[in-house]
């Protein structure tokens, strides 16, 4: 069957972003063939996830390179609202880099954790095997390691990251540190995979 | 094409949307599609929307009941909504769909939903647990171990396990925020000193990932222990009470018990199933009115058929 429909993509998508989401630091490939990636090439990863989630009943915010661009754009073809990042229900993290800004975002309260942010990077490349050549001790190409425990996870799972400084684990694991209150992430690479780092998952980085 | 373009395009794309949605039907199935008036899988995109977002938020907490917006469905509340929104919210043209209602493929709310969302969905049914991607169930889960790539949505009629003790949602919620459920286990402690057993036959507390004390739905004690660690997800909807909730994968899952007290299932006592021998299945007890002779039937029809199959050498699968 051919998907040219804006229904069948966004349910693809998000049966992705459910098993991404079920077990946490596994990739998933996106939906590829479809109309709209010819159209939108590079960043269509991203529009297919936030086209999927995002409406006029929730806010979000962008933070990193192609800020204007990107926010008009999504409220554009979503209706969803701009919000502050203290208020955002989406930050849009553009460049896997957020400088600790994501520290400020909404964890929900003990009575409803799940009004915490999702937030969503758009990062170079994820991957389940090692980059070739190995990752050199301290991550001189800007590789990653992580190593996660939690739920949806037997025992531990290992994935690399390029695109994302070692930093932004850290901010995450701050403000995941007081489960359930915290924010779940989900991760999305240029040749559409995507991973999910829910607020339950225990972060090691190397 | 420039995004800007793409987005004056979509207006067009909205309008041709559903013939599209029909043609990739036809194409597929080679029956024009029927439906009109109606989006595919009955609920509009923006409910879909909500529930897929709540759908989310349940998996990263593992046993935190989530509200939503339960939506009207041409079924009554309290019959199987909440689960049938959530797989309506979740379902594609390439699912392989099965119902159950206490293990049955064949009652009268399984076969009703089944048909309902196979019309909408336009999606192959199916009696075998194997070969599902969705089940959709009432009161039990399935005997046979469910694989990675499918779900289980369970229907949910009372999704608060604090409720038998605690009438305010307000103070319900409290308590889950505070992780403060010594009332619960004071209950059960009466519980056995009242009767020396913990006398809750369905719905047994279990506390997901050492923080949530959940609903499991009623499913007997039999199927508590496939919660634990198990490889499927599980999503659980109240469509009455508007709220969504899941255990994901190799969680920990442990029906509350105490150190000198265990929680134990149901022990049929060596009774086997009398259409197809069966002794490790959950049976249902069937009692002759006239005679008082108690009988005894797998409770999951469809392992039962496999297994009379198998027996006859009928079935060839695994």
């Amino acid at each position: 069957m051919q998907i040219n429909d804006e229904t069948f993509i966004t349910q693809k998508t998000f049966r992705a972003l459910l098993q991404a989401m079920s077990h946490p630091g596994r990739v998933y490939q996106l939906e590829q063939k479809t109309e709209v990636r010819s159209q939108i090439t590079d960043k269509y990863n991203l529009f297919s996830v936030l086209q999927t989630l995002l409406d006029h009943e929730v806010g979000f915010c962008v933070i990193g390179k192609e800020k204007e661009y990107l926010k008009s754009n999504i409220s554009e073809l979503t209706g969803c609202p701009v919000k502050d990042i203290s208020d955002a229900d989406f930050i849009i993290v553009s460049d896997g880099e957020s400088n600790g800004e994501i520290l400020k975002a909404k964890k929900g309260s003990l009575e409803y954790p799940d009004t915490g942010a999702t937030v969503i990077y758009s990062i170079r490349s994820l991957s389940q095997i090692p980059p070739y050549p190995p990752l050199v001790k301290g991550g001189i190409r800007g590789d990653l390691k992580l190593t996660l425990k939690g739920p949806g996870i037997n025992g531990e799972i290992s994935l690399f990251l390029v695109g994302v400084s070692k930093k932004e684990f850290h901010y995450l694991k701050e403000i995941n540190s007081e489960y359930p209150l915290g924010i779940d992430s989900v991760f999305i690479d240029s040749a559409n995979r995507i991973m999910c780092i829910p607020r339950s998952t225990r972060i090691e980085v190397r | 094409m420039k995004l800007k373009e793409w987005i004056a395009n979509k207006e067009h794309k909205d309008n041709i949307r559903h013939l599209s949605a029909c043609n990739a039907q036809a194409e597929k199935s080679e029956v024009r599609h029927k439906f009109s008036g109606y989006n595919f899988a009955f609920i509009d995109e923006g409910s879909k929307r909500e529930i897929r977002r709540k759908l989310l938020k349940a998996i990263a907490i593992p046993g935190y009941q989530v509200p939503f917006g339960s939506r009207e469905l041409p079924i009554a509340s309290g019959w199987g909504t909440g689960g049938l929104q959530i797989t309506f919210s979740i379902i594609g043209t390439e699912d392989i769909l099965k119902v159950i209602d206490q293990g049955c493929d064949g009652s009268v709310n399984a076969v009703n939903i089944k048909k309902l969302i196979s019309k909408v969905a336009e999606v192959r049914t199916t009696i075998d647990t194997h070969e599902a991607t969705i089940i959709q169930t009432r009161h039990r889960i399935p005997e046979e171990r469910m694989r990675e790539d499918q779900i289980l949505v369970l229907q949910v009629p009372l999704p608060e396990a604090l409720r038998r003790i605690e009438p305010s949602e307000v103070e319900t919620r409290r308590m889950h925020a505070e992780a403060d459920y010594s009332l619960m286990w004071l209950y059960l402690y009466e519980d056995i000193v009242k009767f020396k057993e913990i006398s809750i036959a369905s719905r047994y507390p279990v506390m997901v990932g050492g923080r949530y004390i959940m609903d499991p739905s009623p499913v007997p004690r039999w199927d508590v222990p496939k919660l634990h660690m198990a490889d499927t997800l599980y999503l659980f909807g109240a469509g009455r009470e508007k709220r969504i909730y899941a255990i994901p994968p190799y969680t920990k899952v442990e029906p509350l018990e105490f150190e000198d007290f265990k929680f134990r299932i149901e022990d049929f006592k060596g009774e086997s199933c009398m259409r197809c021998g069966s002794k490790d299945t959950f049976l249902d007890e069937i009692i002759d009115d006239a005679t008082g002779r108690r009988t005894y039937l797998c409770s999951d029809t469809g392992y039962c058929d496999k297994v009379l199959e198998g027996k006859e050498g009928k079935y060839y699968g695994d």
